[in-house]
């Protein structure tokens, strides 16, 4: 199974948080940077600061540069930020603010 | 209860500061001062920095200074820094290099050595 952080509505973390092998679930307030394997942005969720994944679902908010290979943002996701994806999917609804670019 | 809890995973490592959680479980690599009702450090996990928490369970490695109402500190813990707890379990095998504090009320604290002052003045 995965190795999976699930960071929950109410809480708030300040920090840069990693996980290289596993999945990073935001579901409360995170202001820093993080890196994971894939990442999940959830309504609920505040994220300030730089995204790095594999793969990333946004559905809540992300003020910040991200870097994902695959990127899909779902129709309550709002970016505001720089995206760098090889593969991106939005949805009808989502917010998106910034340059979008391929990883170089 | 699953509603309120978080969780960092294993093979995770968080630096920072961490507030307002309700159950935080930690399996993962920490570096984080943490305010909780309740805090769980698994088995393979560090966690280094201060908790302040109703109950505290550990079960992996912890250095920093612990506020708590309950602390638990099971067979396979390692611990250093200091405990301040009302409460404390510990089980066969824990492995303790630290100060432990009963009643951490400060106030309390404070008028106790207070009043002992004064009984030695007089």
């Amino acid at each position: 199974m995965a190795d999976i952080s699930y960071i929950n509505k109410e809480l708030v973390m300040e920090g840069t948080l990693e996980s290289k092998e596993g999945q990073i679930v935001i579901a409360g307030q995170f202001k820093g940077n993080l890196t994971a394997k894939s990442v999940v942005i959830e309504n609920s969720a505040h994220v300030l600061g730089n995204v790095n994944s594999e793969h990333l679902k946004v559905e809540g908010k992300i003020t910040g540069d991200i870097t994902a290979d695959l990127l899909e943002v779902g129709s309550s996701g709002i970016i505001d930020g720089k995206l760098k994806t090889n593969s991106l999917s939005v949805d009808t609804g989502a917010q998106i603010s910034g340059n979008v670019g391929k990883i170089a | 209860m699953a509603d309120t809890q978080s969780i960092i995973g294993k093979g995770a490592i968080f630096k920072g500061k961490i507030s307002n959680a309700s159950t935080i479980e930690i399996n993962g690599r920490v570096e984080a001062d943490i305010k909780s009702e309740k805090v769980t450090v698994g088995k393979q996990a560090t966690l280094e920095g201060s908790i302040v928490s109703e109950l505290v369970v550990i079960s992996g490695n912890y250095q920093g200074k612990i506020k708590a109402d309950s602390v638990w500190l099971t067979d396979s813990s390692v611990i250093t820094g200091e405990i301040n707890y009302k409460s404390l379990q510990m089980d066969r095998g824990a492995a303790l290099n630290c100060k432990i504090v009963h009643n951490w009320d400060e106030k309390k604290l404070k008028t106790n050595r207070n009043e002992n002052n004064e009984d030695s003045s007089e």
